[in-house]
């Protein structure tokens, strides 16, 4: 409760910041408009014609069943690794033994690439879900992992020493002392997965089912329809910053806040 | 003595801001009555080169403008290098240049190529003479922190003679007086982060004040109110350079593309990016009831007219139906009107020996400017009444700066009330001490 | 029926981190009331006693026996808690121990006031606070909860001289009002002489009490006069001089060490007490007073 009203305080604050970013985003619009002027609209529509286009996709209810299939599969796959990369990570980190053993394991994990999870991910599962949900599951997991397997990894011996000495309960070592030392780590980890989770959603739907953005973007390619391909992506990454720098980023600050320095 | 000494050992060349912004208010009164008088009879503007609007535009901007940037940059780049402040001589050789640029420039239709080309020289000299006179010592500072200040006045020489070049090569020379805008919008920043210091700190200061009265009110009254219960510790302004010098590469990035490819959209973005990055420089400004101060809300505005005015820019070039002079004008009549006005009436009194002028006329003229700029950018928008609210809008920054000119030009021409003999900012009372 | 005195009582404890003797046959008793400094140079074990006092190492040999109501320890880094405010840090051992919100906050919001912390400093993260706010925030966390014996752990070693001796006053208050035992490692003398009742040189390679001083004035009514010249005195002993590993003293000043002051000299209040539990045959050890 003390979290959220913190959070709506500091809101306005934390919106007005936002300017520096929507000035960068603008030059970069002004950047995308000089290159389209150079190459020509078939090439590079631009940012107007493309925006243009999403408002019609949007207006007429194009958009919201295929950026829903995306979502769906993005935030299920998504969340299975959220919860066996956190779990397994923090596992992996209580012993030095699981964690020697388990990072070889993750940089083959992180070293695949994802397109050849995909390749895989087609031959098991075929057009269902199930490919873009393992895709997405394979990419975003190692990143969890480590993320936790750090945060267990670098837990500070000494503030575990003044816990003992003020006689912690287990309870209180955990709430107190792992969880926030933990969080701290994961939260920056989840984010990034997320992201990630987002960017390999649309390209294991391009190649693997027939609905979702990714697939609208393989139709606008067919019919060499730039603007609309413009328009997918100007929409995916919209949402992407949208969620991060409305939802998470604000939440982060909050959570680690104790982290700031100079303030 | 002969006359030239007996006219130096007036009070009004004490120092080099007391004439300039004497001039800066009656030149800013005196042009747009003409303006009005174009507007509503076509008499009143001199032909020059490129037309009635052409004078307009450059008569404010490189005559209003430049006068009170030459007074502002002659009294602060001393103080801010600590050295000595230019002398009397220096401080009317420059103005007869400025005021030698402003006949030579009206007449310049009247005396054909001659005069276009005096125009030019004596219009070129006197950005050249400013930048040559503040150059050495901004460069031989020892950190080099005001630095900015001759980038900016370089770059509005280039304007200037950009100008005047087009002229004699028989060139629509307007496009090098909306870059000399963008021009003064980058020194505006880069002033306001000087004045805004000294400004925000006694805002907060006095609410620091306020705060423990309230406290010591509060203590007798029985409550029990702590001034350090309160959670909102009210932390010292600082104009923060990073997010000024995004604000500066927005305008001057604007600036630099209008002039090359005027009107393109590529530009449209730049100007909306330019009045984020304007808006942006604002977080350093949302330091609480402080802001609410006279002074601090006047430079604040500032910011606003500025981000208001490329927001608009940029819109009009995306092809959105507002006139690109809407956005123009609350840059020009916004932006800059307020801002030497804040400027006239900070600097003009404090180095003149006096405190910050708490008198009524000051709300009632800032007002006025702010009314003249709203209302000029509102006969821009589609379906205005143009010609009713340009008058308006003229009157009202006629009331603006006449208010300026006789209540500050009195404190100009004026010896200083203390014991200062220059440039000095108020001095404690020598008797009151003793 | 009475209760067994409350006391610190350490008996024959030895020590070895793998085959590395930490401690030899160490042996104190620390009552009630009482401020007993360890003294000796750094590695000799005596933060590992201090541990094992605190009960955070398991006792390898020996006894050691803590009838003390509640203990309390205070590190060498302030060692907060970072994402916990300055008043959660002072509360943590009281929330530890139960207490409900309302009252835990209370009493650290109490205690950190007499400690010199201000209101909004309480609200603080410890990384917006000094380091010397910090040690006040350590400080108040021990104190918070009223322990009979206090373990400190060269807490005030990096603080600036003024801070230090503000912490000192602070410390001495609340020991004098309480009857706490305080059992403090410093190597620094002054700080040692300053304090305690009673200070236990130290002595390395392995970790054992060479000998014991007892300071005879109360340390609320030792003035910086008393405190340097008491000092003074005792960096002569050649106990201390070798437990340090300095040179023996210059000929004629270590004759006047602490058992024989010179005449010319006010009466001095150290006075050296040989240990009672006797030291054991460890390689080359050597007796105090030489």
């Amino acid at each position: 409760m003390r979290l959220l009203r913190a959070w709506a305080a500091g809101l306005p604050a934390y919106l007005w910041s936002g300017w520096g970013a929507i000035a960068s985003l603008l030059l970069f619009f002004a950047a995308w408009e000089a290159v389209s002027l150079v190459y020509g609209p078939l090439v590079m529509p631009d940012p107007r014609s493309a925006f243009g286009t999403l408002l019609g996709l949007v207006e007429s209810g194009a958009a919201w069943p295929e950026l829903a299939a995306t979502a769906r599969r993005a935030l299920t796959g998504y969340a299975l690794s959220v919860a066996a990369g956190s779990l397994l990570g923090l596992l992996a980190g209580l012993s030095m033994t699981a964690s020697m053993m388990s990072r070889p394991l993750v940089t083959v994990l992180m070293g695949t690439p994802p397109i050849a999870w995909l390749v895989l991910a087609m031959l098991w599962f075929g057009a269902s879900d199930g490919t873009p949900v393992f895709t997405v599951f394979v990419a975003a997991f190692p990143v969890i992992f480590i993320g936790a397997l750090q945060g267990t990894r670098t837990l500070d011996n000494q503030l575990r020493g003044m816990a003992e000495a003020f006689r912690l309960p287990p309870r209180m070592m955990f709430t107190d002392v792992y969880l926030p030392h933990v969080v701290s780590y994961l939260f920056p980890a989840w984010i990034a997965a997320l992201g990630t989770s987002w960017k390999v959603v649309v390209m294991a739907e391009l190649l693997a089912t027939q609905d979702g953005v990714g697939a609208a973007l393989a139709v606008s390619r067919s019919h060499l329809d730039t603007a609309a391909t413009m328009a997918w992506i100007a929409a995916v990454v919209g949402l992407l910053l949208a969620v991060e720098y409305l939802v998470l980023e604000p939440i982060k600050r909050e959570v680690e806040r104790w982290r700031e320095h100079g303030a | 003595m002969n006359v030239f000494d007996r006219l130096a050992a007036k009070p009004l060349f004490m120092c080099s801001f007391r004439p300039f912004f004497l001039v800066t208010a009656i030149y800013g009164v005196a042009l747009l009555l003409g303006w009005l008088g174009f507007l509503a009879a076509g008499v009143g503007v001199p032909a020059v080169p490129g037309g009635p609007i052409v004078w307009h535009a450059h008569e404010l901007v490189f005559g209003f403008g430049l006068a009170a940037v030459a007074g502002f940059v002659l009294t602060a780049v001393p103080e801010f290098t600590s050295t000595a402040a230019f002398g009397r001589r220096v401080t009317i050789a420059m103005l007869l240049l400025w005021a030698g640029a402003r006949l030579a420039f009206w007449l310049s239709g009247a005396m054909g190529s001659m005069g276009e080309m005096l125009a030019a020289l004596l219009n070129s000299g006197f950005m050249a003479a400013l930048v040559v006179l503040v150059a050495p010592r901004l460069w031989h500072d020892p950190e080099r922190r005001h630095l900015s200040f001759l980038w900016g006045l370089a770059a509005m020489w280039l304007a200037v003679t950009g100008f005047h070049a087009d002229v004699l090569r028989g060139v629509y020379p307007m496009p090098w007086v909306l870059a000399g805008v963008g021009m003064m919008m980058v020194l505006i920043i880069v002033a306001l982060s000087r004045v805004s210091m000294r400004i925000v700190n006694d805002a907060l200061e006095a609410e620091r004040l306020r705060r423990a009265a309230q406290y010591t009110d509060g203590r007798t009254g029985g409550l029990s109110r702590r001034p350090d219960e309160d959670d909102d510790e009210l932390l010292d302004y600082r104009a923060r350079p990073p997010r000024r010098n995004l604000a500066i590469f927005g305008v001057a990035l604007y600036t630099a593309v209008a002039l090359a490819l005027p009107g393109s959209a590529i530009s449209g973005w730049i100007a909306l990016a330019a009045a984020a990055a304007v808006l942006n420089l604002l977080n350093d400004w949302h330091v609480g009831r402080a802001l609410l101060s006279r002074w601090a809300l006047m430079l604040y505005t500032v910011y606003w007219s500025m981000a208001l005015g490329y927001a608009l820019i940029g819109l009009s070039l995306l092809g959105v139906p507002v006139a690109p002079s809407a956005g123009l004008h609350l840059l020009t009549v916004g932006a800059m009107g307020v801002s030497i006005f804040g400027v006239l009436c900070i600097a003009g009194r404090t180095h003149a020996g006096y405190a910050l002028d708490t008198r009524p006329w000051v709300q009632i003229a800032a007002v006025a400017i702010g009314v003249a700029a709203l209302v000029r950018a509102a006969s821009g928008l589609p379906g205005a009444a143009a010609a009713g609210l340009q008058a308006m809008s003229v009157v009202a920054w006629a009331i603006g700066y006449g208010l300026a000119a006789v209540f500050l030009g009195a404190v100009f021409v004026r010896a200083r009330p203390d014991a200062g003999t220059g440039c000095e900012e108020v001095m404690e009372d020598v008797d009151a001490k003793a | 029926m009475s209760a067994p005195p409350r006391e610190l009582r350490v008996d024959g404890l030895s020590h070895a981190f793998g085959r590395d003797e930490v401690l030899a046959g160490i042996g104190f008793r620390l009552p009630a009331g009482e401020v007993a400094a360890l003294v000796g140079p750094s590695g000799c074990g005596k933060t590992t006693l201090l541990h094992l006092a605190a009960g955070l190492l398991t006792v390898q040999q020996g006894r050691v026996s803590n009838t003390f109501a509640t203990t309390a320890f205070m590190f060498q880094q302030p060692r907060l808690l970072p994402w916990q405010s300055a008043l959660d840090n002072i509360a943590l051992g009281l929330k530890a121990a139960g207490m409900k919100c309302d009252e835990r906050h209370y009493r650290a919001h109490d205690i950190a006031l007499r400690l010199g912390l201000a209101h909004r400093d309480l609200d603080k993260f410890p990384h917006q606070l000094s380091g010397g706010m910090q040690s006040r925030v350590a400080l108040a966390r021990a104190l918070v909860l009223a322990p009979d014996l206090l373990l400190l752990d060269e807490p005030f070693s990096a603080l600036d001289v003024g801070l230090k001796e503000e912490l000192y006053r602070l410390l001495l208050d609340h020991q004098a009002d309480r009857e706490m035992g305080v059992l403090m490692i410093t190597h620094d003398l002054m700080e040692a002489v300053r304090l305690s009742d009673a200070i236990l040189v130290m002595a390395p390679e392995p970790g054992r009490i060479v000998c014991r001083f007892e300071l005879s004035v109360p340390a609320a009514r030792r003035d910086d006069a008393w405190v340097y010249r008491h000092t003074a005195e005792l960096l002569q002993t050649a106990a201390v001089r070798e437990s340090f590993g300095l040179p023996p003293a210059m000929p004629g000043a270590g004759e006047r060490g602490a058992e024989a002051p010179a005449p010319a000299r006010p009466v001095s209040a150290l006075r050296l007490v040989v240990p009672a539990e006797p030291v054991p045959a460890a390689r080359g050890g050597s007796r105090c007073g030489g």
